[in-house]
């Protein structure tokens, strides 16, 4: 008894000293800087304000300090260990000289930019799920990749399918809106895109049973919550085209459609562009939907961002059979060719790796180039058909085919980066490949409705390396190879393109690399704790440029670190922030 | 009918116990006791840290559950993949022998019963182990039933696939793939369980 109250008082002082030295550690950012509409649309150089930096998505920043000459001397300046382990795939962000750090299962942590001191920390507070919710429980584990930036705001989605707002001076909620039922299996697992007072957002889970007949990206109002629009991947009632593409399955025995990258955004035209996933159950055979294109899976949207109507869609895959999604970041590019201006979408959509090129005021199909060995895609029709090769697809239960790309990519959410500089289109991508044979499976709740065995993920005959980052010329007529880089590891992170000429960017060895933009010639490199991961950025404060590269838990090297055993990937997850800048002179 | 499944109950605790323990019905099966029980220490150390004790995830998809049994098919699926891919840090590298005791011991976490011929790397042999067949016998035999029971669950009924229920090429007939009854809890439970109790009254 005695000792137990000794034991209370020593855990009460203990407590109080943990709640002082926070007080002095943590707290608020005075002063903070609203995040304007203006400043969406046009961020200052020195900041990184979204996702992609950008709303056309390009991952690109102007700063040149760090270049082609200087970058051999950069000198880590602070790192930081991330407050959850899980899958690393965190895009910084940096407004006002603070670093907004977010990471899976919906925890924001705001940094002094320039020290690395915590200010403050959210954490989210999450509904328990039943434990037969497997796959549901490693959603909120998985893929977590962006906050936006509104005002004086900060805006969070969770895996519990809510919107969160914060006060980005102190990280306290201002309100909080349950925009989907999670006990269905919704969850957001990307942040959203902030387009004049509205959080436009798309809402993940729709592969897990519960979801069935919806999946849907939304525009809620930035103030009060409210919602806006919604539109639903896999059911429009406005397209007959798209009804039948189902053939005979009804709206609720449809999945999929998940669109989990977040869209870009043309002010030009008030679009919206968005990628949709696989469609679910993955196999034809199980999905009942005979030989239908199941829009719209595997598409591209162009949807009006004041209404949510569909302006216009492009399928990059139909029939697809093999869980091949195609929701990865589309990049919005204008190019001036004598005289005339040209408004281009450009995007590795798919995990079979192939880049698209197209008109995004049309839709209109411009041009297609293969990257990594896929064996799904036959061609590309002129009128941009695309072709795909029926004798993979299974016809009985069972059966099994090898499918390049795996269902791990090729490419997958690690984002590509254009530099206007260059007019080059950099991407990260896997060579592997896998057997695909459908199953019957009873669905439960929490859980994916895929129904397939996927084999083991390969390397494709006479390929020994895993990783390649591509580096494409682009132009309005086609994507020309114009350099390739090629590794044992796998690329597990996305990159970055500057003004200084470099690409940042790292891989399953746990080397961050700069890359010379016209060569591919491999300019600076640093091993770290753990595989490259998330969104590598960068910031100016006070006259200096930084490049801030997380590293972590990846996929995307365990699931192909077969094809590299000579290099083990360390066990433990090493989720971290490590930032760079050049020694003051 | 209550009292029937109480002892049904009880069985099935009692085989999945004397099977991890070595005396398990000399029925189906494919793999032995004695594997199954050499397993758990090699899952436990290579495995769990990603895939959970209770086989449950969460940083790792789970491998517990009657559609993940159906998803893998046989046991051979399984072990393609796994003697491959797994772990991460030593893809492939456990060795042939750990990764069936492996494969055993997920099939027996899994409800499947152990019986007197050993699993191999035969080929033939792990592609005729059905999970979904050796594992009817349970999801609900599993150790992490107790806590399933006592968390409700929202939404347990869930839309099937468009085709399901129906005779597909290769598939099994629609009798056998038709949706089963709710995996029953694996412990005695108390005598008053499933029954209309009084609730508390202020």
């Amino acid at each position: 008894m005695k000792i137990g109250v000794l034991k209370s008082v020593l855990v009460a002082t203990t407590a109080m000293m943990a709640l002082s030295g926070a007080a002095f550690a943590q707290g608020v950012r005075e002063e903070y800087k609203p995040v304007t509409e203006e400043m969406l649309e046009n961020p200052p150089a020195e900041e990184w304000l979204m996702w992609r930096g950008t709303r056309d998505n390009q991952g690109y920043s102007p700063l040149d300090l760090i270049n082609k000459d200087t970058v051999k001397d950069l000198e880590l300046a602070w790192a930081w260990p991330m407050a959850e382990a899980g899958i690393q795939e965190t895009a910084p962000l940096v407004h006002d000289g603070v670093m907004f750090l977010q990471t899976n299962n919906a925890i924001v942590e705001a940094l002094d930019a320039k020290t690395g001191d915590l200010i403050w920390q959210y954490r989210h507070a999450m509904p328990e799920i039943p434990t037969s919710w497997s796959y549901q429980a490693n959603q909120a584990r998985r893929q977590k990749n962006s906050i936006a930036l509104y005002q004086d705001k900060i805006v969070l989605t969770t895996p519990d399918a809510k919107i969160v707002m914060l006060n980005a001076a102190d990280g306290k909620v201002v309100w909080e809106k349950q925009v989907l039922d999670y006990n269905l299996g919704y969850s957001y697992t990307i942040g959203p895109l902030i387009v004049q007072d509205k959080i436009i957002s798309a809402i993940s889970g729709c592969s897990i049973a519960g979801t069935a007949g919806g999946c849907f990206i939304m525009a809620h109002d930035a103030n009060t919550g409210e919602e806006l629009w919604r539109f639903n991947t896999i059911d429009d009632p406005n397209n007959p085209e798209q009804q039948a593409s189902w053939g005979e399955v009804p709206p609720e025995n449809r999945w999929g459609g998940t669109p989990w990258a977040t869209g870009a955004y043309d002010a030009r035209t008030n679009t919206t562009f968005w990628g949709i996933g696989m469609p679910g159950p993955y196999a034809e055979l199980i999905r009942g939907s005979g030989d239908g294109s199941v829009l719209y899976t595997n598409s591209t949207l162009a949807l009006d961002a004041d209404t949510g109507e569909l302006k216009w869609y492009y399928q990059h895959l139909p029939r697809d059979n093999w869980d091949l999604d195609s929701p990865f970041e589309r990049i919005l590019v204008d190019q001036e060719i004598d005289g005339e201006m040209h408004h281009l979408l450009i995007s590795v959509p798919g995990k079979n790796g192939i880049a698209f090129g197209l008109d995004r005021d049309t839709g209109k199909y411009l041009w297609h180039k293969e990257t990594v060995v896929q064996n799904v895609v036959t061609g590309v029709d002129p009128d941009g058909t695309v072709r795909i090769n029926e004798d993979l697809i299974s016809e009985a239960v069972g059966q099994e085919h090898l499918i390049c790309t795996s269902v791990s990519g090729g490419k997958l959410w690690q984002a590509g980066s254009y530099s206007p500089l260059t007019q080059t289109f950099f991407v990260p991508l896997t060579e592997a490949c896998n057997t695909v044979a459908p199953t019957q499976t009873e669905f439960t709740a929490g859980n994916a409705v895929g129904a397939v065995k996927f084999g083991p993920r390969v390397l494709p005959e006479g390929i020994t390396d895993a990783g390649l980052l591509q580096a494409l010329d682009i132009n309005p007529t086609q994507a020309e190879s114009k350099w390739q880089a090629r590794e044992r590891p796998s690329m597990t992170s996305s990159v970055l393109a500057t003004g200084g000429g470099l690409v940042f960017g790292g891989d399953a060895a746990r080397y961050v690399k700069a890359w010379d933009q016209d060569t591919g010639e491999v300019l600076w490199e640093q091993r770290l704790n753990a595989p490259i991961g998330g969104y590598p950025m960068t910031y100016s404060i006070d006259g200096e440029q930084y490049v801030a590269i997380p590293t972590g838990y990846s996929n995307s090297a365990s699931s192909i670190s077969s094809a590299f055993p000579e290099i083990p990937l360390p066990t433990g997850t090493g989720n971290s922030v490590f930032v760079y800048k050049l020694p003051k002179e | 009918m209550i009292e029937r499944s109480k002892g049904l109950f009880v069985s099935a605790a009692l085989s999945l116990t004397l099977g991890l323990l070595g005396s398990g019905a000399a029925t189906a099966a494919g793999f032995t006791a004695e594997q199954a029980e050499a397993g758990k220490p090699l899952y436990e150390s290579n495995c769990a840290q990603c895939h959970g004790f209770q086989l449950e995830g969460p940083d790792a998809p789970g491998l517990a559950g009657r559609d993940v049994m159906q998803n893998w098919y046989s046991a051979g699926g399984l072990y393609d993949f796994i003697s491959v891919a797994m772990p991460p840090s030593a893809p492939g590298l456990l060795g042939e022998e750990a990764y069936i005791n492996i494969v055993a011991y997920i099939m027996s976490f899994n409800g499947a019963q152990p019986g007197d011929t050993p699993m191999t790397t035969d080929p033939e042999l792990l592609a005729s182990i059905s999970l979904p067949e050796e594992t009817a016998a349970g999801a609900a035999a599993t150790p992490s039933a107790p806590a399933e029971a006592a968390t409700a669950t929202p939404e347990t009924t869930v839309p099937q696939a468009f085709t399901w229920g129906k005779q597909l090429p290769g598939g099994a007939p629609p009798a056998a793939a038709a949706p089963t009854a709710a995996a029953e809890p694996s412990v005695p439970q108390a005598f008053t369980y499933g029954k209309p109790l009084p609730g508390a009254t202020n």
